[in-house]
């Protein structure tokens, strides 16, 4: 118990001190996190949309894939990813392999399923009738498309914060892809894991604090905007 | 002159043939009443004429050119408006919404502002100009709706069920509002499946039942 107390009185001290490495730590998670949902809702939000407005041949079939993706385990993508951007692989001469760009790839392919079925079901609720309406009162093809749009902003926002906080607690990929180096690609997860199994475990605690504190804060603002 | 010309429309919703109207005209500047007991078509009707809903057979033509429905219809959706009888207000306050049809027109924002005020002072909603939409009452939603109808600028409105599930206060301003429209000339086609407040209006009644005309 001792050691456990011990643990967390480590850590909550190097938070209060913004220790160096917790803060480089932080920050790289910070900003993979960001480029990749940044990444993955360029892609996702217009999937999403095209899904629940749009009706064509394998549209179902579009679904269950992106539906079943979003259980794919991390560390397969991981392996995909790496597979695609070590030496011998099809990207291999790009030289990605340990980077932070590695990361973001395998960070875009795990939020992009998350983040399309987040914002087709949060359009495919929208009432019918915005679309109606907006078609009485004169609208053209595209201002019906984005007066839908509008009214499911707020669940679009929610889909992006709710990628943000996935890609920032996520280990796996950040360990296969990114190699753990640190100041460099060490995220806070994959230092939580180094550091936990070097028996650092006041140092784990400061880490995971702060991880909890941008999530938290993350799923703060997607029930702030999903409120109001 | 006929501005809606109806010949042998046919609607069904599944297999129930709802609508079966055989022939039907509405004159420009003219009040036509339908009435008909609830499930009598009269939704079906105008959300045709409104271009949103495609007969399975017949011809519906306005100003002498079959409709064309859905979204390729946008000339004919920007020369007659309906007002659904459970109208959807959009997110925002009362002047984005009533705005939106003259800036679906191409206004800039002042302009659309502009008339979108012309038509809240119209229905009497100056009052709720900044007021959250989705805070208003059943009553004012309505004659929010209205005024975003009218602020549209169309030719040509269909009412649907104007009064319904109104309180008597908003109602009395509806049947005011209409009033003034019929003279002023605009053509109106309005439902309702309570023809009395419609007394001292001049209107070609047609009555629906099961989907035919009577």
């Amino acid at each position: 118990m001792e050691y456990l107390l011990d643990g967390f009185a480590d850590g909550l001290i190097r938070v209060l001190r913004a220790d160096p490495e917790v803060m480089r730590a932080a920050w790289v998670t910070i900003k993979v996190g960001f480029w990749a949902t940044i990444l993955a809702s360029l892609i996702g939000l217009p999937v999403g949309f095209l899904l629940a407005t749009a009706r064509f041949h394998g549209r179902g079939f579009a679904i269950t894939v992106l539906q079943t993706s979003l259980g794919l385990p991390t560390v397969v993508i991981g392996l995909l990813v790496y597979g695609f951007i070590s030496r011998r692989g099809p990207l291999g001469f790009a030289d990605l392999l340990f980077t932070p760009s590695a990361i973001i790839i395998g960070l875009v392919v795990l939020a992009i399923p998350l983040v399309a079925v987040f914002s087709m079901t949060s359009v495919a609720s929208v009432d019918d009738r915005v679309r109606e309406t907006a078609l009485t009162l004169g609208a053209s093809n595209g201002l019906v498309a984005w007066t839908v749009l509008r009214e499911a902003r707020f669940g679009m926002v929610a889909a992006v914060l709710a990628a943000f906080g996935r890609v920032s607690s996520e280990v796996g990929i950040a360990m296969m892809l990114g190699g753990n180096i640190e100041g460099y690609t060490r995220t806070l997860t994959t230092a939580i894991a180094l550091e936990s199994m070097k028996g650092e475990f006041g140092f784990g605690i400061a880490l995971g604090v702060v991880l909890l504190a941008i999530i938290f804060v993350t799923n703060f603002l997607s029930r702030y905007i999903q409120r109001s | 002159m006929d501005v809606f010309f109806l010949e042998n429309v046919k609607f069904r919703y599944e297999t129930d043939l709802v609508l079966d109207i055989e022939r039907m005209t509405v004159s420009t500047g003219e009040v036509t009443l339908l009435t008909g007991a609830n499930g009598s078509g009269k939704t079906t009707l105008l959300r045709m004429m409104a271009g949103l809903l495609m007969p399975e057979d017949g011809i519906i033509n306005y100003k002498d050119e079959a409709i064309i429905f859905g979204k390729p219809g946008l000339k004919h959706r920007r020369q007659v408006t309906l007002l659904a009888q459970e109208p959807y207000l959009f997110r925002g306050n009362v002047l984005l919404n009533v705005s939106y049809g003259p800036r679906a027109r191409g206004m800039n924002i002042s302009q659309a502002n502009k008339k979108a005020e012309e038509a809240i002072l119209k229905t009497r909603c100056e009052g709720l100009i900044q007021r959250d939409a989705a805070k208003l009452s059943g009553g004012e939603k309505k004659r929010v709706a209205l005024a975003r109808a009218l602020a549209a600028g169309a030719e040509t409105l269909l009412l649907d069920e104007p009064i319904s599930h109104v309180d008597e206060e908003n109602s009395e301003v509806i049947v005011g509002i209409i009033q003034e429209l019929a003279a002023s000339g605009i053509t109106l086609v309005v439902s309702t499946h309570i023809p009395e407040w419609t007394n001292s209006l001049s209107v070609n009644n047609v009555r629906l039942a099961y989907g035919r005309v009577v």
